[in-house]
């Protein structure tokens, strides 16, 4: 809302500076904006009162001291009015004036001139120029129809509409729905609190003129501007809540501006109020100040309150235009506003130490080391077009690229590596982790997906990651941050061209494997791997200490032939089972693999490490342990040891 | 003394990656909360209206619930939650004063141009105890902004609107010769209290929400929101 400097002390006694008067509204809550003396307020959504030059001023009473503007303090005879009110749920108060006017005036006093030169806008017609300036002066909308226009059994009724209607602002739009409209007979002739329309619009020659003021609820109003796609002041302001007591007041306004231009040749009123009664807060001088951690008197609080046109008694009344105050938290942020957020001083807060059990976290340590071994996390936003069976659909979707939400993290990571590989980076390691949301409920995910070369160094920039990269990486994640040894089991699975299923504990928690090169939106050709897995249940365990021993350790080596790649998988196992269940045999891994396939030559090399705790080991005892290893891989099939 | 031949070799350099900005401001502001006394507690992104909306005051006819503001899911039946404060609401409903969490989280509302995204993240505090007060809720963010932005920072407190706290407040911090929009803070609404289970007239309460993506443009300089969700390694290999 723009309003002017020079407008706003009219309505003042105190003439404040600007640079003063704009750092006191910031101290109300009225951010806002200078541009040379216009004042582009952003008025917080509950201070619909504040939406005029009348509601600033009142805000800025304690201060500045505001002052009523003059209306017509004539006596006015009822309007004979047959208006048919089928909406007083949503229309309680409602007034019309009849005013019919000898000539229509042909220039303006300096007050309205003003309103229309130093906010740029463009003037109407004599009655509605008075509306509009009127709803910038006062904060309440009013509608002028054009008398002679007002032929037929006038009402306002909430009706299930789906007809054309044309605005005075010569725009058609087709009413659906269930809508609040002034009708002519069945003819609308305004979609009230919103809009006129064009039949009974003034023009540059009415001379006779009903102006309707009222009060809507808001939430009979909202988003119906929105909904025909109409700028509409009045509905902005009805929106956020106007005084439900003004209208008679307004209308006295209105035909003062009008006196103040030309001769009225006769002025009628017509008045329907049902909602009256000012709302009451419970008082309590001490409690306020304890919400506020300040301590001042009853008599200052109320003079602040009192400033605001808040009636003191048992209770406190409310005025009828602060539809945001009804409890005494309310009206402490009203005692805050007039002293100045920045002036209360704070008082040292100390919160109570509840005990907490530090937990180590899985995502932590798995972020951590996945850092350490080059990756990157990224964050992408769960919309999706894809409809999986599961997919939650999202009702009002930015647009029907994302109108689901996405049951899976592959999709987007695999999309963050084709982002990047169509601009040249030749090293992508990516990891994310997210919840999801399907229909079956919420999952935790983490997901993991490298491509390209493994490093830039002279060793590691000509050797591309590839799957035992990843199987590397989710190994190290299972064997030594959930201690956990994973099984692995080839499945087929949709756009991957082969796939493991990881199981942990006998527990299926994903897998992982290499992506279709055509599910990749990228021209370049570099393979990707990946993995995703649900981590929910994934606990990482204490680490208990084990008394480290001071006993030599003794290493022995194997050096496997195998026919065929797959028996690396059989042989591992067995080695790792074996490690599993001897005391001694402390550490086992692939120290060596050489692969020839012109040859036809496979080796896998395996070390052990054997450690007692309470002494030196013997040959005997390493070489039982190894023996019995020996005789059980020998009994693979396609698994031999050279020289044996 | 001659030099041995060693120290000529190519070294073999090993990049190392980071973790999310977002993520990394995240985590900084976590440590900085928990440290004076909050717990973190977390909640599902998809949330009922109820939670998000009826629980925190915030009525049927306010803006926020237009289908222009905020995205529903499931046929209406649910919502993408629009903060973080339906973490809040559960952790009043399950446990007695004194509470003192902390809530980090994605939230999502329907914007998507330079400076808003469809999805982006907030962190959120809340204590109920006995006699909490705005002189304290004060207190709690001088000692935030001074740790985000040093101890010479200057605030400035402003009266805003949030329905779910009463008094209302946002906090502009000092840049240069511009005031920056960094936190909204209140005393919580009794109202608010009352609705989760907690008597308004034994308890009250503060919070205070921040925006992440706020922080770290603020943080790193960052100008487009949007340059944090394009996963590109140029941008992500800055924050190490």
């Amino acid at each position: 809302m723009k309003i002017v400097y020079s407008h706003l002390l009219n309505l003042l006694e105190q003439k404040p500076k600007l640079e003063e008067l704009s750092e006191l509204l910031f101290q109300l809550g009225h951010e806002h904006e200078i541009d040379g003396e216009v004042l582009d307020m952003e008025i917080t959504p509950n201070r619909g009162d504040c939406l005029s030059l009348k509601g600033i001023a009142r805000d800025l009473n304690y201060f500045y001291q505001a002052k009523e503007l003059p209306k017509s303090d004539m006596t006015l005879p009822a309007l004979e009015l047959q208006f048919d009110n089928k909406a007083q749920d949503v229309c309680p108060n409602i007034s019309f004036m009849q005013i019919e006017i000898e000539q229509v005036p042909t220039k303006y006093e300096p007050y309205l001139e003003a309103y229309f030169a130093n906010l740029g806008i463009n003037k109407n017609n004599f009655f509605t120029d008075i509306s509009n300036y009127l709803a910038y002066e006062s904060g309440q909308p009013t509608h002028c129809f054009d008398q002679s226009s007002m032929q037929g059994h006038f009402s306002l009724a909430k009706k299930k509409l789906k007809t054309k209607f044309k605005t005075l602002l010569d725009t058609e739009i087709e009413l659906t729905g269930e809508n609040l409209v002034f009708s002519l007979d069945d003819q609308v002739i305004s979609l009230a609190g919103i809009m006129g329309g064009a039949s009974t619009a003034c023009s540059a020659t009415t001379t006779q003129v009903l102006v309707e003021c009222a009060y809507f609820k808001p939430e009979e109003i909202l988003g119906k501007a929105r909904k025909y796609n109409l700028s509409s002041d009045a509905a902005y302001k009805f929106e956020r809540g106007v005084d439900y007591l003004c209208q008679e007041d307004v209308l006295r306004r209105f035909l003062q501006i009008v006196c103040d231009h030309t001769k009225v040749k006769s002025v009628s009123l017509y008045t329907e109020q049902s909602k009256i009664a000012l709302a009451d807060v419970p008082y309590d001088s001490a409690k306020l100040n304890a919400v506020l951690g300040i301590n001042i008197t009853e008599k200052e609080q109320l003079g602040y309150l009192s400033a605001l046109g808040f009636q003191s008694g048992k209770n406190i009344t409310v005025p009828a235009h602060r539809s945001d105050v009804d409890q005494l938290n309310d009206l402490a942020e009203e005692v805050t506003r007039m002293i100045g957020y920045n002036n209360i001083p704070s008082k040292v807060l100390a919160l109570p130490v509840m005990a907490k059990k530090q937990q180590r976290s899985f995502e932590e340590l798995v972020g951590n080391y996945l850092i350490n071994q080059g990756c990157f996390e990224v964050i992408n936003n769960p919309f999706t077009d894809f409809e999986g069976k599961e997919a939650i659909a999202v009702d009002n979707p930015l647009d029907k690229q994302r109108a689901m939400l996405r049951t899976c993290l592959m999709n987007s990571i695999r999309n963050n590596v084709a982002y990047n590989q169509n601009r040249q980076k030749d090293s992508i390691k990516f990891f994310e982790f997210s919840d999801i949301y399907k229909t079956s409920g919420r999952e935790r995910r983490f997901a993991l997906a490298i491509s390209g070369r493994v490093n830039k160094n002279a060793k590691e920039f000509n050797t591309q990651l590839d799957y035992a990269y990843l199987k590397g990486l989710v190994n190290s994640i299972c064997n030594d941050i959930l201690k956990v040894q994973p099984a692995y089991e080839l499945v087929s699975k949709r756009g991957y061209d082969f796939y493991e299923s990881l199981t942990l504990n006998g527990i299926e928690i994903g897998g992982l494997g290499k992506i279709s090169k055509d599910t990749i939106d990228s021209k370049v050709k570099t393979s990707v791997f990946a993995c995703e897995l649900t981590i929910d249940d994934l606990k990482v365990p204490d680490n208990n200490f084990v008394p480290t021993s001071d006993f030599p350790a003794s290493y022995r080596d194997l050096s496997y032939s195998l026919s065929d790649l797959e028996k690396v998988g059989t042989l591992t196992e067995l080695v790792n089972n074996t490690t599993t269940n001897h005391d001694l045999l402390r550490e086992s891994f692939i120290f060596d693999f050489f692969q020839n396939k012109k040859l036809d030559i496979l080796k896998l090399g395996f070390r052990f490490k054997f450690q007692a705790a309470d002494k030196s080991l013997t040959d005997e005892e390493i070489d039982e342990i190894m023996d019995k290893l020996i005789s059980d891989s020998m009994a693979l099939d396609g698994i031999s040891i050279e020289g044996l | 003394m001659t030099a041995p031949k060693d120290i000529f070799l190519p070294p073999l350099n090993r990049e190392i990656g980071s973790r999310h900005p977002i993520n990394q401001v995240k985590s900084e502001l976590t440590n900085l909360l928990t440290s004076f006394g909050f717990c973190v507690a977390e909640g599902p992104e998809v949330e009922t209206e109820e939670y998000n909306f009826d629980k925190l005051n915030i009525p049927a006819t306010h803006p926020a619930r237009e289908m222009h503001d905020t995205f529903y899911v499931n046929n209406k039946t649910h919502v993408l939650r629009t903060h973080t404060s339906p973490v809040q609401v559960r952790t009043m409903l399950a446990s007695k004063p004194p509470i003192a969490v902390v809530s980090p989280g994605k939230v999502y509302r329907k914007d998507d141009d330079a400076t808003h995204l469809p999805m982006f993240h907030q962190i959120e505090g809340l204590y109920v105890d006995k006699n909490v007060n705005f002189a304290h809720l004060k207190d709690l963010i001088y000692k935030i902004c001074h740790s985000l932005f040093g101890e010479s920072a200057q605030l400035r407190f402003r009266p805003s609107y949030f329905p779910f706290t009463e008094p209302s407040a946002e906090v502009d911090v000092l840049f240069g010769d511009k005031w920056l929009e960094i936190l909204g803070c209140g005393v919580v609404n009794p109202k608010v209290l009352d609705n989760c289970g907690i008597d308004s007239q034994k308890y009250s309460g503060l919070a205070f929400g921040l925006g992440i993506e706020r922080i770290a443009m603020l943080k790193y300089e960052v100008k487009d929101i949007r340059d944090f969700y394009k996963s590109n390694l140029d941008f992500l290999r800055q924050f190490k």
